[in-house]
């Protein structure tokens, strides 16, 4: 029961967690493909390029949480509306202690009559 | 107005269940046989009756018919009652199974005195039936917020304190059901008279 839009807005959501991996993969890779070469040639190209990076990702990432703390929050929600309806007793279970009620009052009734039947001779 | 599982001490919970069996053979012995099939169609409307919830402002509350059910079983609405709170907490789990004694007895004296009240004021007219409807609606729901403070200061509660809460709480209950109980009583009193006050007690 996803509607359009919110099926849009995770498709979206898929898409940018794609990308936020994507970059913590090659953030994560990247020194240690640099590590072999010279350290001393690597280190102030490094240096100049990861803050920029950094902030981008961290900037990502933020945006990212709040999108996934919104859907979680709408997935709550849902939960604890189905679980109250789960919990709320349905027409069968009316249905059911219905039939039942009548269903014990006419073997109490169908008792009477027999008794009735016994002690008088026929009804 | 249900009591949970767990929420009285066990000496409590079967001292009540004992008083509620004690009740129901005695209101089981007072059924006539004509009754029966009366009963189980009040027996039913108590059972449906809780799960119609009426709007009332902000919140909505749901009936608990004790004075009707008195008005039209008298004696025998005990073991009406015991059989339809039975069935809702099998069926529905509202108020646990060891409860149910406590639950049956908070309701079922309500609905028993309810019922002698109606016998006794209820006049020949019309409107004296809506106002002994309207007296047994209130009365009776008013009465089972009272042993529902009972049972709870055996769990160590504040009588005052909690009966203040469940009187405060059900004032809407009170209302919606005498004026609920009157109409009743007034529509009965003119299609089917013969339904009302039967059943004769101590008999």
């Amino acid at each position: 029961m996803i509607d359009g839009s919110r099926r849009i807005a995770v498709k979206k959501q898929v898409t940018a967690s794609f990308f936020a991996m994507a970059a913590i993969f090659f953030l994560a890779t990247s020194p240690m493909a640099e590590g072999p070469a010279g350290p001393l040639e690597q280190a102030p190209e490094a240096q100049t390029t990861s803050p920029g990076q950094c902030q981008e990702l961290v900037a990502l990432l933020a945006e990212q949480d709040q999108k996934n703390s919104r859907e979680f929050r709408q997935i709550k929600r849902e939960i604890a509306a189905l679980a109250q309806e789960v919990a709320e007793p349905g027409m069968r279970e009316i249905l059911g202690g219905v039939g039942y009620i009548f269903g014990l009052v006419g073997v109490a009734a169908y008792v009477v009559s027999r008794n009735k039947k016994g002690g008088e001779g026929g009804h | 107005m249900h009591i949970s599982d767990g929420v009285l001490p066990a000496t409590v919970t079967i001292a009540s269940y004992a008083a509620a069996l004690a009740g129901a053979a005695w209101s089981l012995k007072q059924v006539r046989n004509e009754d029966l099939p009366k009963i189980a169609v009040v027996t039913s409307s108590f059972f449906v009756a809780s799960l119609i919830h009426l709007p009332f402002g902000p919140t909505s509350v749901h009936l608990i018919l004790p004075g009707i059910v008195g008005a039209l079983l008298g004696p025998a609405s005990f073991i009406s009652i015991a059989l339809g709170l039975f069935l809702q907490s099998i069926l529905f789990q509202f108020g646990g199974l060891t409860a149910l004694g406590a639950n049956t007895l908070m309701m079922g004296v309500p609905a028993l005195f309810c019922g002698l009240l109606f016998r006794g004021i209820r006049g020949t007219t019309a409107l004296r039936h809506g106002i002994a409807g309207a007296i047994c609606g209130g009365l009776g729901t008013a009465l089972a917020a009272m042993i529902l403070a009972g049972f709870l200061t055996t769990a160590g509660e504040d009588f005052f304190g909690v009966a203040k809460l469940a009187l405060a709480a059900h004032v809407p209950v009170f209302i919606i059901e005498a004026g609920v109980s009157a109409f009743a009583m007034l529509f009965l009193f003119r299609v089917k008279p013969e339904l009302l006050g039967t059943g004769r007690y101590g008999g």
